[in-house]
């Protein structure tokens, strides 16, 4: 696989500064992907110097290139598959000693190797001074010194790397490290790797020693790489056990100590350190940031900062971007057909379903916007761990990781939050059990768009209670969440990997805003790619499930004739005005065209002189009908006008009453009505099932669907007045059991498309979507059948509820998880 | 004794490591050898995790797995 442009590689471990330099050297030229087949994000990027242009992919950050997750296999697998043509190697030249057992492991792979030591400036103040040039000898590799966030050594790096690039490079030494009793061991074995695989790299050394670790028995399958040396397998484990039984100490053991004997001797030969390292100011602040009281309070209050600052107030934002993008599909509308008197043309009706569909996500970009920022903040500050450290006691027992902390809060803990931005955040869990979890639970949290349809329910049912039944919603979907995992974990999840809570905590920093910026612009961009693209496919399809088969040639005809008796009303009244001369059923429909494109026109105009000018706009455009919209002191106008209203209004009704019936003989309107025998349990009748149902493509659905099957009758009624007269004998105790299927409701389309992303495969996309169903449909239908024959109260039956989950959470959590996961 | 059995700002040196599999590779990764010197930093605020400081590092390790680092008092 050698590509034409050349290629370079940056490796180095965790926290030592890699993607700063990654961004340093390609600037905009980024793309974000992700490995073949796995979740693990590949980042590449295009560097220019000197007239050359080479590709530059950033690995994953690892201690080393083993097996055992995921990340080393996919950067071993990279540096053996795509054999780049030059090996950067990031170093923490204030941690040197621990940098450079991975670059001694990279060594062995005999690839070309450039090495970067980065940020000389943190070392410089930490009282370290590096021999640069001591190193070079010692590794026998040219050594670039950078502090790449101060801006210094960019230029000398690059043209090292092009200088590699274009003439020299030097090749790295294999042998380096000496494996003292292993040796006869990796010689035998390597040189059976290089009569199977001539081509090998490094004379099979690496191979040699990733089999003696006993890489090939990871808990993760062999890669691709190992799989080729089955054969060697049994060797490698007989010298495993032999060197085992003989020194009493596992191969793998002594080979990594060996590294770091040799990682020491050289480290210790090239680094003077003038002055003791003195306890950091960061370890100052963790007394307060971890304190055993102070800690939790804090936390709290961070938590509390990103809900206002993000979904509080980027909600408020959204008041201000909603006209912009009412805007731009006011200009949609008019490149599309226009409507007829109550029919409207296809192409309308699709191109208006489409663009609401795509509308309603990019509302959420400003909340986003926020949202990801001040998770790049928390990132970059290095508050995430402490919040991680913190409460990783408390999650654990539910199968959850400390790191589940933020995307819980993004995910809506209490009310308000997106599964999508929640789910994209799980990417950072190391543990890929507990991550999987997290995913699965976060759709079941109450995200903005279920807040509409609890508040109608509570506004219709619960009137007296609704400071208490809100309370309830918000907090008792936590309870209900934190059992599921654990279920999940010691269920369909217990074969998954899971990962030791070994995590860094680094320094404070004071977050960048520029990289900050960068980081939420980029992920936003990934939502509307991802995201936006798909949806809007998706929406053509709900869309035919939603208008067809449509009405029989009878009832159209019915509607038809309905239309046709409204205008002549009209004409009749307006028989004897003067301005009305001339007037038949084609100019009443053009004028009620008018009249509605006037209205809109109207609406979008902001201040008075661009009212004025689309008072203009529409004289030049028609003067007699303008007479009629806005007939001034016209006393002629204004009784037109009048009926014109009137007219305006039954058509209304008419056209409303005729979309009411498309959906209930519509393919959604049969699945609802197919489905009442099993919700019936639930106690939903089969418009709740059709507003249920039009919730999978997005759950602000439900209420706009509710809004039109129980269309008041008399204007001034609000939605749930409306469902109070249509639902007879439905009580609290219905509602309750609605609210709890929405709270467990499947992810919307958007987070489902992010799901698919974060676990790469369309089966858990599909069981994330399919578990929470039966699961929502068993929990509401055990609570109505319940609430039913023990003839409780909503409130009865709310207060019991919450006692059940809360009773269960406690007792779920009382048993410590078993750290292995089911054999 | 085991790392789990170190009071926060005490130290002490590694002698023994039982762990196996990742576990292990994730210990040896951060520096955790036979003879490394461990300084327990504090314990979480329930008490599980703790934080621990090698080689100038700070890092956050649970409890269960700190049994498997065998430890002496320095």
């Amino acid at each position: 696989m050698k590509q034409c442009t050349p290629l370079a590689a940056l490796a180095g471990q965790p926290n030592c500064g890699k993607s700063t330099v990654f961004n340093a050297l390609t600037g905009a030229n980024q793309h974000i992907a992700n490995y073949p087949g796995v979740t693990v994000e590949k980042r590449s990027g295009t560097l220019s110097a000197n007239g050359t242009r080479t590709t530059l992919v950033d690995l994953p950050g690892t201690y080393a290139i083993t097996s055992y997750s995921l990340e080393e296999q996919v950067a071993c697998d990279f540096l053996v598959d795509c054999r780049p043509d030059l090996v950067i190697n990031v170093l923490d030249t204030t941690n040197l000693k621990r940098s450079l057992p991975l670059t001694l492991q990279l060594m062995e792979l005999g690839v070309p190797m450039l090495v970067n030591a980065n940020m000389m400036d943190a070392a410089e103040a930490r009282g370290i001074r590096l021999d640069t040039d001591a190193l070079g000898r010692a590794l026998g590799l040219e050594v670039i010194p950078t502090a790449i966030k101060k801006g210094t050594g960019k230029d000398a790096l690059e043209s090292a790397i092009t200088r590699c690039m274009v003439h020299e490079h030097t090749t790295a030494d294999t042998h380096l490290v000496h494996y003292g009793a292993l040796e006869p061991a990796i010689a035998d074995l390597s040189k059976k790797v290089m009569e199977m695989a001539p081509e090998t790299r490094g004379q099979g050394r690496w191979v040699a020693l990733k089999l003696l670790s006993g890489d090939h028995r990871a808990d993760t399958t062999p890669g691709r790489i190992l799989l080729q040396f089955a054969s060697l397998f049994s060797l490698a484990d007989g010298y495993r056990i032999a060197f085992r039984s003989d020194t009493g100490m596992a191969p793998s053991r002594y080979i990594a100590e060996k590294r770091r004997e040799k990682a020491s001797e050289i480290a210790e030969a090239c680094l003077s350190t003038r002055t003791k390292p003195k306890r950091p100011l960061s370890d100052r602040v963790d007394a307060v940031v971890c304190h055993r009281i102070f800690g939790p309070i804090l936390l709290v209050a961070v938590v509390w900062l990103l809900y206002q600052l993000a979904i509080v107030q980027g909600y408020r934002l959204t008041g201000l971007t909603w006209p912009l993008l009412l805007k731009g599909k006011t200009i949609l509308t008019t490149l599309l057909p226009d409507a007829g008197f109550i029919h409207v043309p296809m192409a309308r009706a699709l191109g208006l379903w489409v663009a609401d569909s795509i509308l309603a996500l990019l509302n959420y970009i400003p909340i986003f916007l926020i949202l990801f920022a001040l998770i790049a903040v928390l990132e970059d500050s290095g508050y995430m761990p402490r919040m991680a450290f913190i409460l990783d006691k408390i999650f654990h027992r539910y199968g959850l990781h400390g790191q589940s902390t933020l995307p819980m809060v993004l995910g809506g803990v209490y009310a308000g939050g997106c599964a999508v931005p929640a789910i994209m955040s799980t990417r950072g869990i190391p543990d890929d059990r507990a991550r999987m979890a997290t995913i699965l639970i976060i759709p079941m949290l109450n995200c903005l768009a279920k807040i509409p349809l609890y508040i109608l329910l509570i506004n219709a049912y619960f009137p007296q209670h609704k400071g208490a039944a809100l309370f309830f919603i918000s907090t008792v979907t936590l309870f209900m969440v934190l059992p599921v995992s654990r279920l999940l974990t010691a269920t369909a999840l217990a074969r998954r990997p899971v990962a030791p809570f070994i995590m860094e905590m680094p320094a404070y920093h004071l977050p960048r805003v520029r990289s900050v910026i960068q980081s939420a612009v980029s992920k936003v961009w990934l939502f509307v790619k991802k995201i936006v693209t798909v949806v809007a496919a998706v929406a053509v399809i709900v869309f035919v499930l939603i208008e067809f088969p449509g009405l029989s040639d009878e009832r159209t005809a019915h509607f038809d004739r309905k239309a046709h008796e409204i205008k002549a009303a009209f004409l009749e009244k307006v028989a004897e005005n003067p301005l009305a001369v001339g007037m038949t059923d084609e100019r009443v429909e053009a004028l009620v065209r008018y009249a509605d494109s006037y209205k809109s026109a109207r609406f979008g105009a902001s201040t008075p002189a661009a009212r004025e000018k689309v008072d203009a706009r529409f004289t030049d455009l028609s003067p007699e009908f303008f007479t009629m919209v806005n007939p001034g002191k016209n006393p002629d106008g204004r009784r037109i006008r009048r009926d014109l209203k009137k007219l305006i209004r039954s058509r209304k009704k008419l056209k409303h009453t005729m979309q009411q019936e498309v959906m209930e003989s519509s393919f959604i309107g049969m699945a609802g009505k197919a489905l009442e025998p099993v919700t019936r349990h639930a106690g939903f009748s089969w418009r709740i099932n059709i507003a249920l149902l039009s919730a999978l493509m997005a759950k602000e659905n439900s209420v706009a669907t509710l809004g039109a099957l129980y269309q008041p009758e008399s204007g001034g009624q609000s939605i749930s007045e409306g469902m109070k007269n249509r639902e007879r004998g439905f009580t609290p105790l219905h509602a309750l059991a609605l609210m709890l299927f929405m709270a467990l409701y499947p992810p919307c389309l958007p987070a489902a498309m992010m799901v698919k992303l974060q676990t790469g495969s369309f089966a858990w996309m599909g069981f994330s979507i399919v578990f929470p169903a039966f699961l929502a449909l068993a929990i509401a239908s055990g609570l109505f059948t319940l609430g039913s024959v023990l003839g409780l109260t909503g409130m009865e039956a709310m207060a019991g509820f919450y006692l059940v989950a809360l009773l269960v959470t406690v007792t779920v959590g009382l048993f410590p998880l078993r750290s292995k996961g089911a054999p | 004794m085991n790392l789990n059995d170190i009071p926060p700002g005490e130290t002490g040196r590694v002698t023994t490591i039982t762990a196996s599999g990742m576990l292990d590779r994730r210990l040896a990764g951060i520096g955790i050898c036979r003879g490394a010197v461990i300084k327990v930093i504090r314990s979480a605020p329930l008490k599980d995790p703790i934080e621990i400081e090698v080689e100038g590092c700070y890092l956050s390790i649970r409890r269960r797995e700190a049994t498997c680092v065998g430890m002496e008092k320095t």
